[in-house]
């Protein structure tokens, strides 16, 4: 199969040409093993299938994120049939910087010129055929947001891979003998030798790695004799043909450049330095409203659903005749498993929607501006902000955002404190205590258990930046796009392909953790079901006298609290099963906890150990080492503040 | 001749009381020094012996003519010494005058001489105050480098601006910074227009050839930039 790949800056629409190429036939790549959220999607030309591969966001090929080397080496390594460069038309320098270092690579390239219709509102006319003869490759003027020059995209890709590939020669003037010496003693790698020598030239950390040699050292002290500083040179002869290019291939109406557009206007008041973070606030305010007073009604239908249909196919099975245990297993276990499971998909769905929405509407970018100020207090920067916003949704995502953040302090950092942002799963915990205990306060107390969470992280991501990753921040450097309105299918698409992700782990991981309770609670034969002579009771046994001083010292809670590592909503699920069907479930946590308790718990769940899936996720991101230490610190900082809150509680 | 640490310091007190009361008597030193009337008085004896000090039993105390150079001398190392903590180094007087009288006794030659030259340096610099002396204050005020660290006192950087203004940037200091702005088409040359700043006036709003950056002002201070028509 045909594969091609897509690059471009960020905010240049990639996702809207990538949505607008594959339609829903797309996903987004599994997790584990996974580099950053690797979308793929299929689309057909000419009856034939190609698959498409969306690359991060990138500014230039020069590794300076992981984001930068994973485009570049998807190039190189992975060598498409063609890569799609999404240039933004109305920002044509910038952006044909990236494409001629992708052209440098010697692929076959075509550029889609995306948003000729704010370029033209700015007055900028591009001619895009004598760009397409000066460079070697196609320019597909495009409007993706509207679906405007698809069909010639897809022509233009047809044509490419048919043909040659153009290997692009960029003059550096006073650096050419010097490259030409360099590209002699360079060990051969994926990458062409002319390419490497440039950006050993720009001092690109991965290859000065890999090209070590005393040889390449002497050439470049060689170069710094003639040229202060070479990497500047690079830059600035690259500009200065980009410059040129630019000015013989657009024209410029006068008069229309410096007016402010709603952008502008709309960033007066959004990173007001005043109104700013109150606007923010409102906005997250407005954003739980939706994902809860909408999603709610849903999610009580869907729990109502699976109660009903477990009961009809409970009689079924009992009218059939089938043994007591079969009965229980696929009741209790299964359709109740995955019940617990589907019930969230309302809340979660909604919530990614809002994010997808924010994300694409170019607020968030305004969001990690106007809480850079604040994050500076924890040691991390605005952009940290993202994926601890996206810590409400799943941590697993949000954990898997770090990737974005240069500095790999910083992402460590993020990753630790990312699981004290209360997930999307715990809700379930929260509502059930909350509508049981303080059905007059449930919004409040939900509240408070994420603001716990926010003050928790402040505090361990200062305690731990002074620990373990004491000295300077990073830069921060980071663009706000204009602000537009987002398109159904931006929004939509990758709510719904994340909801699905969730889904997958949810019909796995959860599932499997659903089924595992209910052998560990039938087992040993014989004994009644979740009972205390069942396996899990005796380890729950074990447990409980350490959770006593928080509150909720008996057996229940703790077999509780060890499946909800599986995913934290199973602990609702256990629960149930154990302390009496969902029915009764309320009631039956009355006898159990008091308030207090019942918050103490609540606290419990939120702070203690991450879930299977996000330890996973550690693991991948930042080693074994990081992945126990996190799980190690939660368990002992939850179980201290749950202790904490019992104790002054009682006093009260 | 060598004097110890005490005898000096006791030859410089007595100049100073005989500056403020012209008699100088057992008493005041006690107060003074803080230490009991015998140890001033065998004090005062040794000072008579090396012929610096008249003293007569019960009566007032008087530098002889070497001991008031003597104390001048001490006095102004103190002098020197306690300008330099206080106009240099930016110290609270009570501190400069405290160190000042401990560290009088024990300084060298050479390096009191360095001190002088370095202060008188200073002063005769052109301008009121070199710049990167009210850049090291403000730098022990905020703990962040300003911009009076440059070259010459004038250079304007990013972080100087305020909204609205338009410049051209001239240089980017700082290598990395310097790589990963050029990617997004910053560097010398280019016009830039600060469009805002966010909450407690940091990171800055900038507008580069239609597009929006945010940086924060520790960076903007690496960007040295000029007005336009400059």
């Amino acid at each position: 199969m045909k594969v091609i790949g897509l690059a471009g800056n960020p905010n240049t629409g990639k996702t809207t040409v990538f949505n607008l190429l594959t339609g829903s036939n797309q996903y987004v790549g599994n997790w584990p093993g996974v580099t950053v959220e690797k979308k793929e999607g299929f689309f057909e030309l000419n009856g034939e299938k190609i698959k498409v591969v969306d690359l991060p966001g990138v500014y230039s090929l020069y590794a300076y994120s992981i984001d930068e080397k994973i485009a570049r080496n998807f190039i190189v390594n992975e060598n498409p049939d063609c890569v799609v460069v999404i240039v933004d038309a109305s920002n044509l320098e910038r952006n044909l910087y990236l494409v001629l270092q992708i052209l440098e690579l010697g692929k076959k390239v075509v550029v889609a010129l995306n948003m000729m219709d704010i370029a033209k509102e700015r007055g900028i006319e591009i001619d895009h055929e004598t760009l397409s003869k000066i460079l070697g490759v196609k320019f597909v003027p495009m409007v993706a947001s509207r679906g405007e020059g698809l069909e010639e995209l897809k022509t233009a890709i047809k044509e490419t891979m048919a043909g040659e590939a153009f290997s692009f020669r960029m003059d550096y003037g006073k650096l050419e003998p010097y490259i030409e010496k360099l590209e002699k003693c360079i060990p051969e790698t994926s990458f062409p030798s002319r390419f490497v020598a440039v950006k050993v030239l720009e001092g690109d950390p991965e290859f000065m790695k890999k090209t070590e040699s005393e040889e390449i050292e002497s050439v470049i002290e060689e170069v710094k004799k003639e040229i202060d500083e070479p990497e500047s040179y690079v830059t600035e002869r690259r500009y200065a043909f980009i410059h040129g290019l630019v000015r013989e291939c657009t024209r410029k109406k006068p008069g229309i450049e410096d007016k402010l557009n709603v952008s502008d206007m709309l960033d007066r008041v959004l990173t007001h330095p005043l109104l700013g973070i109150p606007l923010f606030l409102f906005f997250m305010w407005l954003a739980f409203q939706i994902i809860f007073k909408i999603g709610s009604p849903f999610a009580d239908i869907l729990d109502r659903a699976f109660g009903w249909f477990g009961e009809i196919v409970g009689n079924a099975l009992s009218r059939m005749g089938a043994p007591y245990l079969l009965i229980s297993l696929v009741k209790e276990g299964i359709i109740a498993g995955i019940g617990s499971v589907v019930v969230f998909v309302p809340n979660i769905f909604l919530l990614f929607l809002v994010f997808s929405f924010l994300e694409d509407s170019g607020y968030m970018a305004r969001a990690a501006f106007v809480m850079d100020r604040l994050m500076h207090v924890v040691g991390l920067h605005g952009k940290s902000f993202i994926p601890m916003l996206l810590g409400f949704g799943c941590n697993v995502p949000a954990i898997m955002a770090t990737r974005t953040l240069e500095s790999e302090k910083d992402r460590i950092l993020t990753i630790l404190i990312n699981p004290l942002m209360s997930c999307s799963a715990r809700l379930p915990i929260y509502v059930l205590f909350a509508s049981a205990f303080f059905p007059a306060h449930q919004g409040w107390v939900v509240f408070s258990l994420y603001f716990l969470g926010i003050v928790l992280a402040v505090l361990m991501g200062r305690l731990f930046k002074n620990v373990f990753f004491r000295g300077e921040s990073p830069p921060l450097i980071m663009e706000l796009p204009p602000y537009h309105i987002p398109t159904w299918r931006n929004v939509f698409m990758p709510a719904w392909t994340r909801t699905k992700l969730f889904l997958k782990k949810a019909g796995t991981v959860i599932f499997a953790g659903v089924v595992v309770i209910w052998l560990l609670a039938s087992l040993p034969p014989g004994v009644e079901y979740g009972s205390e002579e069942s396996l899990i009771g005796l380890l729950g046994k074990k447990l409980a006298p350490v959770l006593s001083p928080a509150g909720f010292g008996f057996w229940q809670a703790a077999v509780a609290l060890i499946f909800g590592i599986v995913a934290k909503e199973v602990v609702v699920g256990t629960l149930g099963t154990l302390l009496g069907g969902e029915e009764m479930l309320r009631e039956a946590l009355k006898t159990h906890f008091t308030p207090l308790s019942a918050y103490a718990f609540m606290v419990m769940c939120l702070i203690y150990i991450p879930c299977i899936a996000s330890i996973a996720t550690i693991k991948q991101e930042a080693g074994w080492k990081w992945a126990i230490f996190s799980v190690v610190y939660s368990l002992v900082l939850g179980w201290v503040v749950a202790v904490l809150i019992y104790q002054i509680g009682k006093i009260f | 001749m060598e004097l110890t640490r005490r005898l000096e310091e006791y030859l410089e007190v007595i100049f100073l009381i005989a500056k403020e009361k012209r008699v100088v008597r057992v008493k005041d030193l006690v107060e003074r020094l803080g230490v009991r009337a015998p140890s001033v008085v065998e004090t005062l004896r040794s000072l008579e012996e090396k012929g610096l000090v008249v003293h007569e039993r019960y009566g007032h105390i008087e530098l002889t003519e070497r001991g008031r150079k003597r104390a001048k001398e001490v006095y102004k190392k103190h002098g020197i010494i306690k300008e330099f903590f206080e106009e240099v180094l930016k110290l609270p007087e009570e501190v400069a005058e405290r160190d000042a009288c401990v560290i009088e006794h024990y300084i060298s030659k050479e390096t009191l001489d360095r001190l002088l030259k370095f202060i008188k340096f200073i002063k005769e610099c052109p301008g009121e105050e070199p710049f990167w002396l009210s850049g090291f204050q403000y730098y022990l005020e905020t703990g962040k480098k300003s911009s009076l660290c440059r070259r010459t006192g004038e250079s304007l950087t990013l972080s100087d601006l305020n909204p609205g203004e338009r410049v051209r940037i001239v240089r980017i200091e700082k290598k990395e910074l310097r790589k990963r702005l050029g990617t997004m088409g910053v560097f010398p040359g280019v016009e830039v227009e600060i469009m805002g700043k966010g909450p407690f006036g940091d990171p800055i709003e900038l507008k580069v050839k239609g597009s929006k950056l945010a940086l924060r002002s520790d960076e903007a201070n690496c960007i040295l930039v000029e007005r336009e028509g400059t």
